[in-house]
């Protein structure tokens, strides 16, 4: 598989956008198509990402569809993340219902985050217990911490890491840097994870443009190619070992890499965009990725032997629906920056809403050329 | 599994949302305060909008002109509520489809102003075609409510 | 389309009112997977994606499908969560059908999830879809939406309430004989121009029921058609259509949108006159006189004709172009589970597994899907039992 980004576009992040969602969708995904050169016209498939409970709005995608350049045409939502869109506008590309596919999403309304998650458990055995995203985050960290060893100043010198590269980049949301020893001192805020190491609730707007191969060459010099793409889930009421084991991201890779053609993500791989809403996921997640042995992510991260949320991470840019395009444009930037960087992959998931039941999804990205 | 007579169980979901409007709609409702409605044109394809809109859908662009209308208008379609529902106003009320004369687009809002005394026969007093103004209420802050309704005239 | 892609299988529950409905969601999701990967003859590790389709405002949870387990995630399959309104059920048979036709994946299933299982009053969650700040404080409920696309019609072509009624009284009747439907009253025209009036022009009988149940279905790669299946239901096109969100931008007396997304589906499905090509329609009925508008949209009949085609008798079972043999969305309305139906019936019907309610030997049939804020969207899939 082959299918070219030819235009992207960010538009804020910052802890309020003084736009409604449609306004706010309309701006990217105008630029977008400014920069792939193309007009409404053009496109022949808009989908967003977006939750209703995000935007306020039951059937949410009717406020933003027009402003996505979906007027008059094929159009969709997908619910559960940037990279979930991307994978239905790559099989509308595949399927040939469409040559030019525009991906775009809004996060412009307030909400309130923790009441938000917690109502995405069910209403008996979880909601009634104040279960919520950075409770789920919490467990998770305490089973890195007493099953594997992994320090309270390892989480904190991972928050650091990606605070340091937030702070290089203008297009994230948070650009204050803090050192461990003040990410040590913020207050706990759901045992072991401390203040500093859970991610801000971002507001921007965000849009790709996808094109099939012959017209991804026809319209860009050398677009980055979308190679591989897959998803995966996990149980609501599974096994917490299964959990932990990230099952559901693997299964993903499984299927991503496959149709990438990549058989030592160790080695064919050099850029990497987790979605990291707490710090210490990283580690995990690089594993399950395959980009080391298990027990080598520490060293890979904070030897900085790959270059692995260079756009700072979700502690610097966390938008709840654009999410997944945030990591997809950071990592075609990070391609188009680093010469010796080839392919990358991009993690998405809907773990903002929490775990159990969760879904990741996985992309790989190559540069032209490799 | 064998015959148990189930457990019901009641629960609601209350969530609280807050938006900013752009500068489209929030010139826009401000006009609704001053007794205004205000209509926006698109540059390219030249239609006025009633309400506002923040980009044309069609053009994709972003209208930049502005102009005051009368506020008159016509009625596109109606419907009549019969039945009480929980957080709506009480029945009878009319819903109508309005058009401010020069507008591409229509809006909602209520047609009142004439008698409910008898239900049954509100239909009959509205045509689709009818013209219409706005009532405006007593206080208004910047929004739709500042109309009060549409009455016929 | 790439490459081709057939259902195989298709899962129904029986349906019920909400008040009188015991089964939990997590029993209805099971069964109506259950009776699809039967029907298909697989098992769930065969499945290789799933589809799930509803609107979470209406359901009282957040992204309701991650908190039941029905769909894969046991076997860790991806999950693909569609909610575009009233066409979500459209919307997600259509994921289906790209992610086969891409050559993604060989197995996916589409579950239509009893969507208003739960709620308490619909006017008012149906409110919650209303453009806040604009037409939301007004008191624009589902009836509504409806009722004043209705009201424009009627005034239009200056139809009586008998004119619109009839319709109705169809779809009553089918459902009557439909094992699958809720409502199976049989109410006539004479009870229906009786019943209350609800929202001007419609009465309570030519609106939809609060309905519980749950429908899915399988989607196949050739080979795997082929391999399983006798009677493989090929899809020819599908595709839906936007228009602008605020409802007031509509015009009221028909289905333009709908006009022109038929016109591009018939396109890319080789139909040129749908009124002979067409065997049998699933048709979007939540309020009766859609049907008619629907009608005239698809190019069943001219502008204007809804009524007359009615009253020919040309879209009763045993008609020439039968429509809404299931009686449709206004006898059994379980949300977007009756969006999904509407694929799942024309499949059945062409299988010739449309027990009660069969029409005689259809080959090629129409689902339709609308929804969004007062028909913001339209949905329109083509199936045939002919592959090529």
């Amino acid at each position: 598989m082959k299918i070219g980004i030819i235009g992207c576009a960010l538009v804020g992040f910052a802890d309020e956008v003084k736009l409604r969602s449609d306004e706010l969708v309309f701006k990217a995904a105008k630029a977008a198509l400014d920069q792939a050169g193309l007009t409404r016209e053009d496109l022949d498939v808009s989908v967003i990402t977006s939750l209703d409970a995000y935007d306020g709005i039951t059937i949410s995608n009717g406020l933003m569809a027009p402003g996505a350049g979906g007027y008059e045409k094929d159009a969709t939502r997908i619910q559960g993340g940037g990279v979930g869109a991307i994978m239905s506008a790559c099989a509308s590309i595949l399927s040939k219902s469409a040559k030019i596919a525009i991906v775009a999403g809004a996060d412009a309304t307030m909400f309130d985050d923790p009441i938000v998650s917690n109502a995405g458990y069910d209403a008996f055995f979880r909601r009634p217990l104040g279960m919520f995203n950075q409770a789920g985050y919490g467990l998770f960290a305490a089973s890195l911490l007493r099953d594997r060893g992994i320090t309270e100043k390892d989480f904190a010198a991972l928050a650091a890491r990606n605070y340091r590269a937030a702070a290089q980049n203008p297009n994230a949301h948070r650009k204050k840097s803090y050192s461990v020893d003040e990410i040590l001192e913020s207050p706990m805020a759901f045992w072991p994870l401390r203040q500093l190491e859970l991610a801000p609730v971002s507001k921007g707007g965000a849009a790709l443009v996808l094109a099939v191969e012959e017209k991804a060459k026809e319209l860009s010099r050398e677009p980055v190619w979308v190679t591989g793409i897959g998803g995966g889930s996990n149980p609501y009421y599974g096994a917490w070992s299964d959990l932990v084991d990230l099952k559901g991201l693997k299964h993903a890779c499984r299927k991503a890499y496959s149709m990438a053609g990549i058989k030592d993500p160790a080695a064919e791989i050099e850029a990497v965009e987790i979605h990291n809403p707490f710090a210490p996921f990283e580690i995990p997640v690089c594993e399950a990725l395959g980009l080391c042995q298990k027990g080598q992510a520490l060293d890979l991260l904070l030897g900085d032997k790959k270059l692995v949320n260079t756009s700072g991470g979700t502690l610097g840019t966390n938008p709840p629906a654009c999410g997944g395009y945030f990591r997809t444009i950071q990592a075609v930037e990070c391609l188009q920056k680093n010469g010796r960087a080839g392919r990358a992959v991009v993690q998405d998931s809907d773990i903002n809403l929490g775990f159990f039941g969760e879904t990741y999804h996985v992309l790989v990205l190559e540069k032209a050329g490799v | 599994m064998e015959n148990i007579e189930v457990l019901k169980k009641e629960y609601n979901m209350h969530l609280d949302f807050s938006v900013s409007l752009g500068p489209a709609y929030t010139k826009w409702m401000m006009g609704l305060k001053d007794k205004k409605i205000l209509a926006n044109k698109c540059p390219k394809c030249a239609r006025l909008f009633v309400p506002a809109k923040p980009f044309c859908e069609i053009c994709f662009e972003e209208p930049k002109e502005w102009i005051e209308t009368d506020g008159t208008g016509t009625v596109e379609c109606f419907t009549v509520n019969y039945g009480k529902f929980r957080n709506f106003p009480d029945p009878p009320y009319v819903l109508g489809i309005i058009r401010v004369d020069g507008s591409a687009v229509s809006f909602v809002h209520w047609i009142a102003g004439f008698s409910y005394d008898n239900p049954e026969e509100i239909p009959d007093k509205i045509q689709i075609g009818m013209k219409v103004r706005p009532v405006w209420a007593e206080n208004r802050k910047g929004d739709l409510l500042d109309i009060k309704y549409f009455e016929p005239y | 389309m790439n490459k081709k892609v057939a259902v195989i299988g298709v899962g129904n529950t029986e349906y019920t009112s909400n008040r009188r409905e015991t089964r939990s969601k997590a029993e209805l999701a099971y069964a109506a997977v259950k009776g699809a990967l039967d029907m298909a003859g697989i098992g769930p590790a065969d499945l290789e994606a799933s589809v799930f389709t509803s609107v979470d405002g209406f359901e009282g949870n957040v992204r309701p499908a991650r908190v039941l387990e029905a769909f894969g995630q046991g076997l860790n399959i991806p999950l693909v969560d569609v909610n575009t309104g009233g066409t979500a059920g459209g919307s997600g048979v259509k994921e289906a059908i790209h992610m086969v036709s891409a050559g993604l994946y060989d197995l996916v299933m589409v579950y239509g999830s009893p969507t208003f299982q739960g709620v308490v009053d619909n006017q008012q969650v149906l409110n919650t879809a209303s453009p806040p700040i604009f037409e939301k404080p007004f008191g624009l409920g589902a009836a509504h939406m409806g009722s004043l696309y209705c009201a424009g019609y009627m005034r239009k072509y200056n139809f009586s309430m008998e004119d619109l009624a009839l319709v109705s009284a169809k779809s009553h009747k089918n459902a009557a004989q439909n094992p699958y439907a809720h409502l199976r009253k049989g109410y006539t025209l004479e009870e229906i121009l009786n019943s209350p009036m609800v929202a001007w022009p419609l009465h309570m009988y030519e609106i939809c029921p609060n309905s519980s149940g749950a429908v899915a279905m399988i989607f196949a790669s050739e080979e795997k058609a082929k391999s399983l299946c006798s009677t493989p239901v090929w899809v020819k096109a599908i595709s839906s259509i936007t228009d602008t969100f605020l409802t007031g931008y509509r015009p009221y007396n028909g289905f333009p949108q709908l006009k022109i997304l038929a016109q591009r589906v018939y396109q890319k499905a080789g139909i040129t006159k749908p009124r002979q090509e067409i065997d049998v329609a699933e048709l979007f009925n939540p309020f009766g006189p859609f049907e008619l508008m629907e009608y005239e949209a698809l190019g069943f009949c001219g502008q204007g004709e809804g009524v007359a085609l009615m009253r020919s008798g040309a879209t009763e079972i045993n008609g020439d172009i039968p429509c809404n043999p299931s009686g449709g969305t206004l006898c059994t309305n379980s949300g977007i589970a009756a969006s999904v139906t509407r694929h799942a019936e024309v499949v059945l019907q062409l299988m010739g597994k449309a027990e009660g309610r069969q029409v005689e030997s259809p080959k090629t049939g129409l689902a339709h899907s609308w929804g969004g804020n007062d028909g913001q969207f339209h949905t329109v899939c083509i199936f045939s039992l002919k592959e090529d």
